[in-house]
């Protein structure tokens, strides 16, 4: 009769028979990419919104991005516990593929080292987001149990950064450089290549924190030959129309380097992105279902006017002002970059458009950064500045030092979570942000940026699990 | 040898000395027998020496041995203050006097006399001890009941229902208040309820094992009895309104708020603009239309042309009509007992578009096939039905209706936002609730059957062998719909829900009674087997091409994650013992234990033993207590037990694995299947224990015209089932451990008076009951848990040394009144003049997260009824009274019409019109400003209120029509009543509708109001 009590789960599968065979492992490793859904949202709230690109300052209600943009965030915020834990779900799903795969489950090698490239450049990009966001926290390499992770501290920055380069190497070892058909869209060993050259040039920043994700350490010309491999290979083409690099119908182009895949259609595997940076206002006058929209999430000021007259990419980018459903003229700026009205799928957080995590166009920009860095010539520089330049239908401009190449790139990857990251490791971060709140938070809220705030406090949910088990961050 | 003759004689209430119609009249040991007329008489053929056995419902049995008289009265003592009463106790029967547990008993006498829909609902305010909690007054929608305070934090605090005998599954509440897989009362209809009991204690319940540490309700329904076949119908028919109206601003004031918001918005950065611009000027000056800094010129213009004010509640509540009609029929032979009925319950909620319907019909049939053998058959089959299109919880119409604009214009009126209309310029985005509830469909149906089967052999004298099987299956399904017209236009969604539930019982016992000349032995062992199948299927669609069709086949996508079908399914085996000992009725002693196996518990903790023993002193009995004649009852009882709590889910120990699936390929790409584990496993994973020890008196004085029961208990519960916190480096943010303790205690007061007796009768029972929760344990580090829902961050805390859930916010003191006030203050950064002041607890001279107090408890520490009876002359009445107080309610719903930076368009509380508006105008110095504040919002005591409240629950004034009725054939008696419920009472919660409600989280957000009812109702037997 006990027998009758040993009752398997029948419509949830268990760990107790997963991680057999190769099949397994593509599921398995499926689910790490899943993790990564979550990606364009952590950027957009803790990049984009935290940046000169956005005024987010809080209206009609206060949200858990306002803080975020007005440096008055504190540790129980909930875009914190998020970005720390989806990071680590994440890494979860991907030492879970690397603890458990052996010749024996997957004999194929090809494919054995596809699995784990992909586990460890997933891993990878979690890393370097929380070594950005955090600074040096746990690192963990293997699953952990709920004991064995109470005694386990916070790695320094360096421990960090060495498991992301240690990672991003094998990757680019292990992985192929292109995928046909039905597995685009997976990691490739450019991916990895142009990951790590972004790791080198945050690493080789001036030091504005100790702390932080910068350490002064002149990696420059390590990216530029990872960035110059990755041109090299002809892999990729630079796509002369800005607006078809975001089309739905142009998805995984020649443009893209890496993207997170999503999918409209009530699968789960939408994004919310356009839901996010659009008022309900608008997405109800385009007739496109919304309970309550995401209001106040407006585009500065300081960005539009960045942009020269002409400049194509402003209005593919920025929406400026809009008509309601009542028929009246609204009179604020939005980012539509990801936006096509026509294409929402069951509801307003199901959206099939890719979000872009490494261009082409970056690997060419910050090829011409590490050029400036390291004596490069200043033709190559301005050529690639100028290719930019001309699919936004501007004119070429010669000699483009450090802060025109910034500016370019603020102009060029509006919107696409990257502007916060490269004033922290250019070491702008301070003065940049303190220079435009003194001329837009015509609100008065915002809180003086200071070096401290490179870094977002650890989540008050992880510091309560074990008093004393993690320092919080210093200005917390 | 005497031959039979005739003897004649009439039946009286021994008390008021009324006439009892219908009582069985018997020869005992013979089949023969009558039933007494309209006016209690009977008449038939009698030996001298024979003993007539009197029995009635209500009364105790009394039995007359046949003299040489001819005439005789005989008067029948109403039982219900009776130690002769018999309890039902799990597996078996036991004479309250010898009763060594704390059991509560409900008096269900008149339960078909009252009108009431649901088992739970006469429950409330009736046992000490017992907290029925209607956290919703939407029609249909299940109680919560909790027997001495929550002793879980994780697992399930309802406790076992067993009917007739038949453990049902066990169903937790879910923190959004509802029953997602039914409630164990659904659909039974209370008019078949004889009696409710229900062991509090260890040693009472411990023979239910693993699903007793929350207390056993024991359910009898009314069975047939030997004698004159009887009929009854009752039928009422009322109506029921709203108890309460939330207070919001009116029309005017939500003007006079939102000018204010606009002009700050409009003035603040100073760029040239003036609030005295008008709103031309506004909309030149702004290049645009924007309304939050523009108004509209028609606020100001007599009669507001074009706009019409909206009281959107009086438009969303109505007075629903409720009417429920009840036939049974009873009666049979020495050799067979039937009791058949049939019930129709028809309430329209007072909600408009809202409302329950039940039809239900129970059988129950016992057969004696001979001296040895006895079968028996319960059949209840039920059909309910509630119509809710979504009117309680956030977002739902109700919250909607209280916060939504008060102003729409006039040439659509309450169809604002319904397609072709567009909405209000000023207004937030609801489309007009009335037209939502009208348009939207939503419609849950259950049919259930609870059956059981059951047949004892008599093996030898006191040996009894008893085996039954028991199915209970319920059937449910929702089906929903919101048409294109209420979504702005874009296509509709449906949405389909079925589940099948299927409980299988079997249990088979074997028991023994006998008295061996001073020393009564009971004892009961048996198996028993229990199995749950709960089958889901859902399937979600949208894009639907018409609106006129609401069924799937109109969809043309078909939601993928809401599309499925689950199963789940959880066995438990058990095998227990019990054995009863009396001593000359004076010493007591009473011994159970229960083993259980459960699906549910991990590989290494498939079994646990559940043993309790309990003790009493009939100290009555003692030859010393004969001289104290006052005392009609003393005895003192004293119980140990352990208990579970298996409620645990059915897979929780097991290492799941989720569908994580990602999106690869060419074009747009296509699905691929990913799995990732969701959980940490845990091969110990095991029951909650729950250990009691009780100690309890009973006395009753002067022949029990007073009689008083107390019970102190100490309930310690351990091995909690906490999803702890983990931390996030493991890849989960919680982990299920049994590793948590938590202790109530507290003490039991049920008190009964006969005040009058004779013609002008009254009778009051009281029930008080204290208890305390304390938090012992937790994980590893003792780490409180904080939840709750919104604005980063929670706002309940279970930690150590305090009670679960405790309230854990920012302690308000008042608001800033002058910009100087708020510069010398220690604030939130960004705050100023006009905003909230708080308590700086830590003193670090900051005031943050970091500085939130625990501010009180949800539980009630002390909850009471007191229900008066008056009989005079045919005229009874009676007042029930009942309530809570010590805890305290977050209203969630704060956040949608209590927030402050809630911006223009949302309507919010009455006390919005003392908010403060300038350092020379600042209120009552509670509200603060209306204007965008600068500051992250943290949780505040502002939405906290003191739950405590008293409330007439029951008043009901009945006459009874037996004299006027007499002479019609074959009517035996009646009763008209009148009845009120809710009409009166007070509560402290002006943030929401009731104070019990639980709907989002185990908070309120936008509960459905209780209902005031009022009733005429009439009972015909026949």
């Amino acid at each position: 009769c006990t027998g009758k009590l040993d009752v398997k789960p029948i419509s949830d599968p268990s760990v107790v028979n997963f991680y057999r065979n190769q099949q397994d492992f593509e599921q398995a490793v499926n689910a790490a990419y899943n993790g990564l859904s979550t990606y364009p949202t952590r950027h957009l709230f803790l990049s984009e919104i935290r940046s000169d690109n956005m005024y987010v300052p809080g209206e009609g209600g206060t949200y858990d991005w306002n803080p975020v943009n007005n440096f008055t965030v504190n540790s129980s915020n909930a875009l914190m516990s998020s970005a720390w834990s989806d990071c680590y779900n994440t890494i979860m799903r991907c030492n879970s593929v690397l603890d458990n795969i052996s010749a024996d489950k997957v004999p194929d090698e090809t494919v054995r080292n596809q699995f784990t490239g992909e586990a460890k450049f997933i891993r990878a990009l979690m890393y370097f987001d929380l070594v950005r966001f955090f600074g040096g926290v746990p690192k963990i390499e293997h699953l952990v149990n709920v004991t064995a992770a109470q005694s386990i501290n916070r790695a320094s920055v360096q421990e960090i950064y060495d498991l992301i380069i240690a990672d991003l190497e094998s990757a680019a070892q292990l992985l192929p450089a292109s995928y046909s058909g039905a597995s685009k869209g997976r990691a490739t060993l450019y991916a990895a290549k142009g990951i790590l050259a972004r790791v080198y040039l945050t690493r080789s920043g001036p030091v504005l924190l100790d702390k932080g994700p910068v350490l002064n350490s002149n990696e420059y010309a390590k990216a530029r030959d990872l960035l110059l491999e990755i041109i090299n290979s002809g892999k990729y083409v630079f796509i002369n129309n800005y607006a078809q690099i975001f089309s739905y119908d142009n998805e995984n182009n020649s443009e893209s380097v890496f993207e997170v895949q999503f999918k409209s259609g009530g699968t789960g595997t939408g994004t919310v992105i356009p839901a996010e940076m659009l008022p309900g206002s608008y997405m109800r006058a385009n007739k496109i279902p919304v309970a309550s929209g995401n209001d106040f999430k407006y585009v500065s000021n300081d960005l539009i006017s960045s942009y020269p007259a002409g400049d194509v990419r402003l209005t593919f980018n920025v929406i400026q002002g809009f008509t309601d459903e009542n028929g009246n003229f609204v009179n604020q700026n939005y980012f539509k970059k990801f936006l096509d009205p026509k294409r929402y799928g069951v509801d307003l957080r199901d959206w099939g458009i890719n979000q872009p995590v490494l261009r082409y166009t970056d690997v060419l920009l910050m090829y011409a950064e590490t050029l400036l860095h390291t004596g490069g010539s200043q033709t190559a520089v301005d050529d690639i500045v100028n290719q930019v330049r001309t699919r936004a239908g501007l004119a070429a401009i010669t000699g483009v030092n450090a802060d025109t190449l910034l500016e370019e790139r603020r102009r060029e990857f509006a919107a696409e979570g990257l502007r916060w990251h490269d004033l922290v490791r250019t070491g702008k971060a301070v003065t940049v942000m303190n220079a435009w709140m003194a001329k837009e938070d015509e609100k008065k809220v915002m809180k003086p940026m200071k070096n401290e705030f490179i870094l977002y406090p650890v989540p008050q949910t992880e510091i309560n699990i074990k008093p004393g088990l993690y320092d919080q961050n210093a200005g917390y | 040898f005497q031959k039979d003759s005739r003897i004649s004689g009439q039946v009286l209430d021994e008390q008021d000395h009324t006439q009892l119609p219908g009582v069985n009249v018997r020869i005992k040991g013979s089949n023969k027998g009558i039933s007494t007329d309209a006016t209690g008489h009977f008449a038939f053929a009698a030996n001298a020496g024979a003993v007539l056995v009197f029995t009635y419902v209500g009364y105790e049995t009394k039995e007359v041995t046949v003299s040489d008289k001819r005439n005789i009265t005989v008067n029948l003592l109403k039982s219900n203050q009776g130690l002769n009463e018999v309890l039902v106790v799990g597996y078996g029967t036991q004479k309250k006097a010898n009763v060594t547990g704390a059991i509560a008993t409900l008096n269900a006498q008149h339960l078909d006399e009252r009108p009431i829909a649901r088992v739970d609902q006469a429950l409330v305010g009736q046992m000490a001890g017992v907290q029925v909690k209607q956290i919703s007054g939407a029609p249909g929608k299940g109680f919560q009941i909790k027997v001495r305070g929550t002793g879980s934090i994780n697992a399930g605090t309802e406790p076992l229902y067993v009917i007739d005998g038949f453990p049902l599954e066990v169903a937790s509440a879910s923190a959004s208040g509802g029953f997602s897989q039914g409630s164990a009362l659904d659909n039974i209809n209370p008019n078949d309820i004889a009696s409710v009991q229900v062991l509090k204690d260890a040693s009472a319940a411990a023979i239910y094992g693993s699903r007793a540490a929350n207390g056993v309700v024991i359910i009898t329904t009314k069975s047939g009895k030997a004698g004159r076949n009887r009929m009854e119908f009752n039928t009422y028919v009322g109506w029921q309104q709203t108890l309460k109206k939330l207070d919001m601003l009116s029309a005017e004031e939500w003007i006079d708020r939102a000018r204010e918001i606009i002009d700050y918005n409009y003035v603040n950065p100073a760029l040239g603009r003036l609030a005295t611009d008008d709103p031309a000027v506004r909309r030149q000056k702004l290049g645009g239309f924007d309304f939050s800094k523009i108004y509209d010129a028609r606020w100001y213009q007599p009669g507001h042309p074009g706009l019409r004010y909206v009281d959107w509640q009086d438009e969303l509540f109505q007075k629903g009509l409720v009417h429920s009609y009840q036939l049974s029929a009873s009666g049979g032979t020495d050799k067979v007992t039937y009791r058949i009925s049939g019930d129709y319950l028809n309430q329209d909620g007072i909600v408009i578009y809202t409302g329950y319907k039940r039809y239900s019909f129970r059988s129950n049939v016992n057969l004696k096939v001979n001296d040895r053998i006895n079968l028996g058959l319960n059949l209840a089959p039920s059909y309910g039905v509630v119509t809710d299109p979504g009117a309680e919880g956030k977002d739902a119409q109700l919250h909607k209706a209280v916060s939504a604009t008060p102003i729409v214009e006039d040439s659509v009126g309450l169809e604002t936002g319904v397609v072709p209309n567009a909405r209000y310029a000023w207004a937030s985005s609801t489309v007009s609730p009335v037209a939502v509830l009208r348009e939207q469909m939503g419609e849950e149906r259950t049919l259930r059957t609870l059956g059981s089967i059951y047949g004892d052999y008599k093996l030898f004298d006191g040996l009894v062998f008893k085996s039954t099987l028991n199915i209970d299956n319920a059937d449910y399904r929702r089906k929903a719909f919101s048409p294109s017209i209420i979504r702005n236009g874009n296509p509709g969604t449906g949405s389909s829900r079925t589940f099948r539930k299927t409980t299988l019982v079997n249990e088979n016992t074997l028991s023994y009674n006998k008295t061996f000349g001073s020393h009564d032995i009971a004892a009961v062992a048996g198996y028993s087997f229990n199995q749950t199948n709960f089958e889901e299927a859902r399937i979600g669609g949208s894009n639907y091409s018409t609106d006129d069709i609401y069924t799937l086949n109109g969809a043309t996508t078909l939601t993928l994650s809401d599309t499925y079908t689950r199963e789940t399914k959880n066995v438990l085996i058990s095998y227990f013992g019990r054995v009863q000992y009396g001593f000359r009725d004076k010493y007591l002693l009473s011994a159970s234990i229960r083993r259980d196996g459960s699906s549910r518990f991990g590989a290494n903790t498939k079994w646990g033993v559940f043993p309790a023993v309990s003790a009493g002193w009939r100290v009555l009995e003692e030859p010393f207590m004969k001289s104290i004649g006052a005392v009609s009852e003393l005895k003192l009882r004293g119980s140990w037990g352990l208990s579970g709590n298996n409620n645990i889910g059915d897979f929780s120990q097991i290492g799941l694995l989720g569908f994580s699936n990602y999106v690869l390929g060419t074009g747009e790409g296509a699905l691929v299947k990913g799995q990732t584990a969701t959980n940490i496993p845990n091969p110990d994973l095991g029951w909650e224990k729950s250990e009691t020890i009780d100690a309890g008196l009973d006395l009753g004085l002067f022949d029990n015209r007073i009689f008083l029961s107390f019970d102190y208990y100490r309930k310690l519960n351990t091995d909690l089932l906490l999803s702890i916190p983990v931390a996030a480096v493991t890849g989960f943010s919680t982990a299920i451990t049994n590793i948590g303790k938590v202790r109530n205690k507290g003490w039991e007061l049920e008190l009964s008076t006969r005040n009058f007796t004779g013609a002008f009768e009254w009778t009051t029972n009281l029930n008080l009951s204290h208890n305390t929760n304390k938090v012992l344990q937790l994980g590893p580090n003792n780490t409180p848990i904080i939840f709750g829902n919104f604005d980063n961050m929670g706002h309940h805390i279970t930690t150590v040394g305090q009670p679960i859930g405790a309230f854990y916010v920012l302690e308000n003191i008042g608001i800033l009144k002058t910009a100087a006030e708020a510069a010398s203050s220690t604030i939130i950064p960004g705050e100023e003049a006009g905003d909230p002041k708080y308590l700086d607890a830590n003193n670090d001279k900051v005031i943050d997260v970091k500085d939130a107090v625990i501010l009180g408890q949800p539980d009630p520490t002390y909850v009471w009824g007191i229900t008066n009876n008056f009989n005079y002359k045919g005229f009874d009445l009676s007042f029930l009274f009942q309530g809570q107080w010590g805890n305290k309610i977050y209203s969630t719903f704060g956040r949608a019409i209590d927030r402050q930076g809630s911006g223009i368009s949302d309507n919010s509380l009455g006390i919005w019109r003392d908010r403060w508006r300038s350092e020379a105008d600042p209120g009552n110095g509670i509200v603060p400003k209306a204007n965008p504040i600068k500051y992250g919002r943290l949780k505040d005591s502002r939405w906290l209120y003191n739950a405590s409240y008293f409330r007439l629950r029951t008043v009901t004034l009945g006459y009874n029509l037996s004299r006027l009725l007499k002479h019609i054939p074959g009517v035996n008696g009646g009763r008209i009543y009148m009845s009120a419920e809710n009409v009166w009472g007070k509560d402290h919660y002006n943030g929401g509708f009731n104070p019990e409600a639980i709907n989002d989280s185990g908070d309120d957000y936008g509960a459905f109001p209780l209902a005031k009812s009022y009733i005429l109702g009439l009972n015909i037997s026949f």
